[in-house]
Parts: C-alpha cells; sequence; structure tokens
C-alpha cells in the first residue's frame, strides 16, 4: 500500500472526518484526518491531495490553505487542495483564495469518490505533461 | 462541365496540331514544286540563249575570219530586236577588247568570253568559240540573256501555290478534326460525364458503344462499375452485419474525434441510451458529466484527459487509458444511471478518434447493493456485541452529544446577543453547516432538511446590513429551528435506544479493553466493599446484550422444525454479573432451542388450539440482590410429564430422558437440562421448571436462597 496516494482531510467535524476516512479508505486510498486546524501542515508531507472544509471555527477554510500553501512552498511535489463544500456560494471565494478545484455534493459519499479520483486524474496528467 | 483552370480540349490540341502538319507538308510540297518550276524556266532560257549564241557564232565566222567589223557588228545589231538578249560581244582570237558589242554600256566586256554557260540570278551568259569551217578558232561569242521573265513567272507560281497549300491545309485540318470529334472526343466525353455520375454513386452504364478502342474504353468503364456495385454491396453487407453486432451488444458505442465531438458511428443501444443529447458533432464531455448536475472536477479531469489522449499516436493511447474516468452517472428522471465507461483507439484511424464502449451497470451495482444490503442485514444478526466492538453506535452517541452541546451554545448565542449581527450569522451558519454534514452521514434526512433549510436562509442574510429585514426574519427562523431540532435529536435518541439491544445503556457505552476489565475482576472482584461493587457493575454486561442476536436465531431455528416464534426480551437494561453473564448467552440458547423442539407446536396445531400461529417466547431479567433473576416462557404445550421417569416434571433434569423418542438436530436427546442445571449450580444459580398441560412452561433462573429449586406441573385446570 506503500505506492497508494495519501489523502489528507481538514474538517471541524470528527464524525464527518470518520466518515470519509472509513469510505476513503475503502477505495485503497491512505487517508490522514485532522480537525485541528493550527499546525495541520505537518501532515502534508507525501500527501497528494487535500480537503479542506470551507466553514471552520476560528480559521475560514481560505486561511488553512494560506497556511498550507505556505508551508509546501519550498516542497518539490506539491499536493493539489480541493474544497469540500456543499455552499455553492463559497465555490467562486475558493477559487480566488487558491483551490485547485471544488468537491460538491457534501456527505453524498459515493459522489466524494468519484470527484477524489477525477481530482487525482487531473493530479496525473498535470505531471505527465510537465515531466513531457 | 466544371473545367479546370488552364483546361484545353483534346478536338483544340488536334485542330492545332493537324493544321500545323498539314501547312508544313503544304509548304514543303509547294516549295518543291516551285523550285522545279524556276528549273525548268531557266533550262529552257539556258536552250534558247545557247541556239541563239549557237546562229550567232556561225553567222559571224566569215566576217570574223576576214576581219570583217561591220558584217560583225550589223549581226550583233540584229539581236538588240530580242527582248531576252540583255547584251552581246564578239572577241577575235586571242584579243582581250572585244571586237564589237551590242550594248556600248553593256557589262559584258568584262564578263568572261571562256566558253560554257553561267547561270547568274538575272541572266545567264552563253560564251562559244567561233571557228572557220576547217575548225580553225577565229574569236569568241558571248550572249547574256535575260531571267527576269522567268523570275516574275516563279513569284506568281509560288503564290498561287501557297495560297492553294492554306486552303488545303485548313481543309484537311477541319475535316480530320471533325472526324476525331465523332470518334473519340464526344465517346470520351460522354465517359466522362458517366465518370462524374458514378463518383456521385449513380448506377450509370454507357451506352452505344461501338467498336473501336474508344469503344473498348466504354466496356471497360461499365465493367469497372459494376465491380464497383458488387463490392459496395459487399461492404453495406458487411457493415450491415457489423452494425447488427453492434445493435445487439449490451454496450453503448460511440465515436469522437480527438476534440470530443461526437461522430456519426454508434450502436443502436447507444441512440436508446443517449438518445437526442448524442447529435453529431455534440460534445462527449456534455454527453458524460453534463454540467448541470455532473461535479466540475468530473468534467475538468474528463476534459483534460481528452485534451491529451486525443493528440497522441495509437501507439501511446493505451498509456492514458488509466487516466480516463472509469464511470458517469447519467440523470434519467429521478433515479441515475451507472455506467461503466471504457476507451480505446478507434481501430484503423491515425486521426485521434476514440471509440467509447459504454456499459449500463445500474441493475448490476443495484444488485451489489442488494447484497450489500443482505450483508449488512446478515451483519445486523451479529448483535450488539459486533456494533458495540465496531463503536458505530458510540460514534452516533457521540455525534448526539456533540450536537446537543453545540445547540446549546447557538441557542444561549441567540438569546444573548440581541440583535443578530453578522458574527452571529456566521457562527449560526457554520454550525447548521456542519450539523446538516453530520446528520447526512447518519441518514437523518429531518435534521439534514431542516438545516439545509436554516442554511440557505442564513447564506441569505450573511451580507445583510444590521438591522435590516434579512437579519430579522433569520433571527426568527433560528429561534424556532433550533426548537426543532433539539426535538428532532431527541426523537433520534429515542429511536435509537428503541432500536438498541441494551436500551438507553447503549448511551453510556464506551470502548474498554475486556483484558483490563478481566484483571479488574481478578484483583479486586472478591473484595466486598465499594471498590468491589463497582468493579463487579464494570463487569456486568445488559441483559439485552447476551440476548441480542436470539431473537435471529430462534426464528432461523424454529424454521427449520418448519415453526414460527416470537421472542420477546424485557429488562434489556438489567446488568447481569460477569460471571453469570459468561454463561447465559450458552444456557439461553440451550432453553430457547428445548422450547422451540419440545413446547411450541406446529403452526397448524396452534390455530387447532386457538392459540396465535407464532409461538411465543418470553426471555425476562430482573434485579435480585447481587444477581439477576431470569426468566424463559414460552406458550406452548409445556412439558409432557407422563414421558418423564417417575411420571412427574423433575424427570426433565435426568440426563438421556426427552420427549422426544430420538434425537434431533434441535432438541437433543435432552441432556440440556440437566447440563444446565450443572452449569449454573457452579455460580450458585438455580433453575426451576413450570409447567401447565397445553398453556406453556417456564423455566427460572435465580440465585440460591432467593429460588427455590425444583420443578411444578400443573394441568389446565388447576392452574
Amino acid at each position: 500500500m506503500v505506492d497508494q496516494p495519501v489523502i489528507v482531510v481538514v474538517d471541524d467535524s470528527e464524525i464527518i472526518l470518520e466518515r470519509i476516512k472509513a469510505r476513503l479508505e475503502m477505495e485503497g486510498y491512505r487517508v490522514v484526518t485532522t480537525a485541528q486546524t493550527v499546525g495541520a501542515a505537518r501532515h502534508l508531507k507525501g500527501a497528494s491531495l487535500v480537503i479542506i472544509d470551507w466553514h471552520m471555527p476560528g480559521m475560514s477554510g481560505g486561511d488553512v490553505l494560506e497556511s498550507f500553501q505556505r508551508a509546501v512552498a519550498s516542497s518539490p511535489k506539491r499536493p493539489a487542495f480541493y474544497l469540500y463544500t456543499s455552499d455553492p456560494t463559497v465555490s467562486a471565494a475558493a477559487k480566488k483564495a487558491g483551490f485547485d478545484g471544488t468537491f460538491v455534493n457534501k456527505g453524498d459519499d459515493e459522489s466524494l469518490v468519484q470527484q477524489v479520483a477525477a481530482a487525482l486524474r487531473i493530479a496525473k496528467l498535470k505531471a505527465r505533461a510537465t515531466s513531457a | 462541365m466544371r473545367e479546370a483552370k488552364g483546361f484545353v480540349s483534346v478536338a483544340s490540341r488536334m485542330a492545332v496540331v493537324i493544321f500545323a502538319l498539314v501547312a508544313a507538308v503544304s509548304a514543303a510540297v509547294a516549295f518543291e514544286l516551285t523550285r522545279r518550276e524556276e528549273s525548268h524556266y531557266i533550262e529552257s532560257k539556258r536552250l534558247a540563249g545557247s541556239m541563239l549564241t549557237e546562229l550567232l557564232a556561225d553567222s559571224i565566222a566569215p566576217a570574223l575570219d576576214f576581219a570583217d567589223a561591220e558584217a560583225i557588228h550589223a549581226s550583233l545589231a540584229m539581236l538588240a530586236k530580242n527582248r531576252d538578249v540583255v547584251d552581246a560581244a564578239v572577241w577575235a582570237a586571242g584579243g582581250r577588247e572585244p571586237l564589237s558589242r551590242l550594248r556600248e554600256n553593256g557589262s559584258v566586256a568584262s564578263a568572261s568570253h571562256e566558253p560554257g554557260i553561267r547561270v547568274t540570278r538575272d541572266h545567264i551568259d552563253i560564251a562559244r568559240l567561233v571557228k572557220s569551217p576547217v575548225g580553225k578558232p577565229l574569236g569568241s561569242v558571248l550572249v547574256r540573256v535575260s531571267l527576269a521573265e522567268e523570275r516574275a513567272a516563279v513569284v506568281a507560281a509560288k503564290k498561287r501555290i501557297f495560297w492553294l497549300a492554306c486552303a488545303l491545309s485548313a481543309l484537311v485540318a477541319a475535316l480530320l478534326t471533325a472526324v476525331v470529334r465523332r470518334t473519340i472526343i464526344s465517346p470520351l466525353a460522354a465517359l466522362e460525364r458517366a465518370a462524374r455520375r458514378l463518383t456521385r454513386g449513380e448506377l450509370i452504364e454507357v451506352e452505344n458503344i461501338r467498336l473501336d478502342e474508344v469503344g473498348s474504353l466504354g466496356h471497360t468503364f461499365n465493367n469497372m462499375g459494376r465491380a464497383i456495385r458488387e463490392r459496395e454491396q459487399r461492404i453495406y453487407d458487411v457493415n450491415t452485419r457489423l452494425q447488427g453486432l453492434l445493435d445487439t451488444m449490451r454496450q453503448a458505442i460511440v465515436v469522437f474525434d480527438g476534440d470530443g465531438r461526437l461522430e456519426r458511428e454508434r450502436s443502436r443501444f447507444a441512440e436508446q441510451l443517449f438518445g437526442d443529447a448524442a447529435g453529431v458533432k455534440s460534445s462527449i464531455v456534455d454527453l458524460l458529466f453534463p454540467a448541470e448536475h455532473a461535479p466540475g472536477v468530473e468534467r475538468e479531469a474528463f476534459r483534460a484527459w481528452l485534451g491529451v489522449a486525443g493528440a497522441v499516436s495509437r501507439d501511446r493511447f493505451d498509456e492514458l487509458v488509466d487516466l480516463a474516468p472509469k464511470e458517469a452517472r447519467l440523470r434519467r428522471g429521478d433515479s441515475d444511471c451507472i455506467l461503466e465507461l471504457e476507451f480505446r483507439a478507434a481501430a484503423g484511424d491515425t486521426d485521434g478518434r476514440i471509440m467509447l464502449l459504454a456499459t449500463d451497470v445500474t441493475s448490476q451495482r443495484r444488485l451489489e447493493r442488494t447484497a450489500e444490503t443482505r450483508e449488512r442485514e446478515h451483519q445486523k444478526q451479529l448483535g450488539a456485541m459486533r456494533r458495540l466492538v465496531a463503536g458505530g453506535g458510540q460514534v452516533f452517541v457521540r455525534f448526539l452529544s456533540s450536537a446537543r452541546d453545540r445547540l446549546g451554545r447557538a441557542v444561549r448565542d441567540l438569546g444573548n446577543a440581541g440583535p443578530l449581527t453578522q458574527e452571529g450569522v456566521e457562527r449560526a451558519f457554520r454550525f447548521v453547516h456542519t450539523l446538516r454534514a453530520e446528520s447526512r452521514s447518519f441518514d437523518l434526512g429531518a435534521v439534514e432538511e431542516l438545516s439545509l433549510g436554516l442554511e440557505l436562509e442564513l447564506a441569505g442574510a450573511r451580507h445583510a446590513p444590521p438591522g435590516s429585514a434579512p437579519l430579522v426574519v433569520a433571527r426568527k427562523s433560528l429561534e424556532s429551528g433550533y426548537a426543532e431540532l433539539r426535538t428532532l435529536l431527541d426523537d433520534a435518541e429515542a429511536l435509537f435506544v428503541e432500536s438498541s439491544p441494551i436500551g438507553r445503556r447503549v448511551l453510556e457505552q464506551v470502548t474498554v479493553s475486556r483484558g483490563d476489565i478481566d484483571e479488574l475482576v481478578k484483583r479486586y472482584g472478591a473484595r466486598h466493599d465499594e471498590l468491589g461493587r463497582l468493579i463487579s457493575r464494570l463487569s456486568a454486561r445488559p441483559f439485552g446484550e447476551l440476548t441480542s442476536t436470539l431473537a435471529e436465531d430462534a426464528a432461523r431455528w424454529a424454521g427449520k422444525a418448519h415453526k414460527r416464534v416470537e421472542v420477546v426480551v424485557t429488562g434489556r437494561e438489567v446488568l447481569v454479573p460477569a460471571r453469570v453473564a459468561e454463561r447465559l448467552s450458552g444456557v439461553l440458547a440451550h432453553l430457547l432451542r428445548n422450547a422451540i423442539a419440545h413446547g411450541i407446536e406446529s403452526e397448524e396445531r396452534r390455530l387447532e388450539l386457538g392459540k396465535p400461529g407464532a409461538g411465543r417466547i418470553e426471555l425476562s431479567c430482573l434485579e435480585s440482590g447481587d444477581g439477576v433473576e431470569i426468566r424463559v416462557h414460552d406458550d406452548g404445550a409445556g412439558f409432557d410429564v407422563d414421558a418423564f421417569a417417575g411420571g412427574n416434571l423433575e424427570g426433565a433434569f435426568e440426563a438421556g430422558r426427552s420427549t422426544r423418542k430420538t434425537a434431533d438436530e434441535l432438541g437433543g436427546f435432552g441432556v440440556g437440562l440437566g447440563a444446565v442445571r450443572d452449569e449454573l449450580k457452579e455460580i450458585g444459580y438455580l433453575v426451576s421448571l413450570r409447567s401447565q398441560s397445553g398453556i406453556g412452561a417456564s423455566v427460572l433462573l435465580g440465585p440460591a436462597g432467593r429460588a427455590a429449586e425444583g420443578a411444578w406441573s400443573t394441568s389446565p385446570s388447576s392452574s
């Protein structure tokens, strides 16, 4: 399982984190979850994909992304950052904040699996284009 | 007929060539004729001049012999009348200057008078020796005759021949052109028209074919047309067979170009599945991942893949297959159609065309889900113990607790804040947003729906100015919404407790190590102080947990015996001491199997007796001092006391005694009750039996000293 993509999920709800972790691990991913926004950047090492909630106490998803981007600025391999929300009003803000994209239908685990697969495919295609 | 730039017809080329050839031949003939005519003229003049010179020489011979100059001059003067003679002169033998000349200013004096004939362009000089009758040279004579008339005649002849040749050339060229047009050009034009119609797909043949080379070409053309038609028919037949094969496949097959635009080729199932959405030149991205309901990231990923896959060569296409989407969901009314996707480079193509094979796996997925559901049902039958191990119930309990806490804070926040502020809206928004996602995880539809309503309302009020109507309305919605949420969470907890095999105990459970508990019991369980009692309670297990799987087990056992039973458990929350609990599951299973095998009648028999078709078995538990009292009661036929040794119920405890004549899978030979009594005796528990024939039987388990061991049997009339 060493070569399986590592996915980091940041959400203030432990309940949601447990559900996401269980479902994504069923698909063979290695999943790291955290409800703590402060210091969460330590989980980013080796991550391929980072999924962040927007509405969190203390820091918004945009603030978390900013701190993460600072943390990986010098890293040779930057993970893809996706916002996970069912709030259509934050999608535009997420784009402006620098997210690579948005996962929608929050709470629908099957849809999340498909979207995670799509995001990882995009990352691979980008890596392929860069290496070419 | 459309003609290409620079087109020159064969007829025109032939006419020019024929005219040039005929003109060249005519010119050559004319040149030869005029040359001969000119030679003829000059020869005639030469002969005439020679005869004239001969006559002059003969006539002046005597005068020259006698050196009679006048006579010589007179002879010369006679030549002046001949207009063809240009000049003439006579020389004495050996003389350099002429003795006499016809024209004083003539040029013959300087010309050579050596015998001979010399022809120039304008005249002919004829010189001859003058001899005496005996052959003695006397002198010489030179006569120059003019060629002017002959030259004029030759020029006239040339003009005449030139015009004749031109006329003849034009006539021949016209005739040949007409013949060529009729025999070659027109048939070729007919062939060309037929070829054009053939390229448009018309079935055409050339008619009125003559027996020549062009006619052979027409026959060849007709044969070629027939061969093309036969080949087209074969291709059509093959295509029809292939289309038939494609149409019978349960796969939707479409082909699209490197830019993702659909092409014409598709299977019938694709037409049925995609309908009008799959028009030619439609986008494959919009077809599989419509913007209206497909997540944007899936559309983006497919577009990115298409951008690469549509541009690579066939031999590198396989490298990209793993990066293509594997599944797509199409909205069909209220349900989703799930498609399994497979992409291939279109065979034989090098221009980036891609074939999609989409298989409708909706039914398969449903079956899988049904299988999963059955599996889940099966897992549920394993009971509360498994759920406790998995910790799922505790997650839900944590959710309820956390949600209630946060709701309480939200209510306090709302109550203390006065008018709703932007910060208050943000806090409330985050709360309902999180609650909605969490409740969706537990299928709490009502909580999710109410949270969504509040979330949308708050979203609209997030940027409203302080004190404005949206904030006032949002506050009222929150007040009523929070109250309703509290009720819904209470309802969810009640439902959870009701469905829990251990009742409200489920709300208090935590996951601890059984080994640690055992160690605690081992070290301090024997103490009779407060610590001992606490450890005893810690290690105890709810009666409901011990019986959680028995209802399902009993139904299965009864089904094998062609009976129906209903198991009712009361006292689920009563804590059973660990030393009893570890033996109780096996004991209760024994008693249940005995009741089904020996007590509960068949459904037909029960109905004849006026009883409900399904037998009823009650498992109840009561706290009793330091222990528990347990009762297993069934409404079956009661024990067959006459079958036991001694004709009393006590015989039921004897090993090897049974009301059955043969052993079976369910009830065995009746060793159960004796074994049960022995097992419980080890932990200080006694077993007693009650039986009422035709009405039912009870087995009572209780700590020694509280329950009197024994067996009582009563008849219906005495009960």
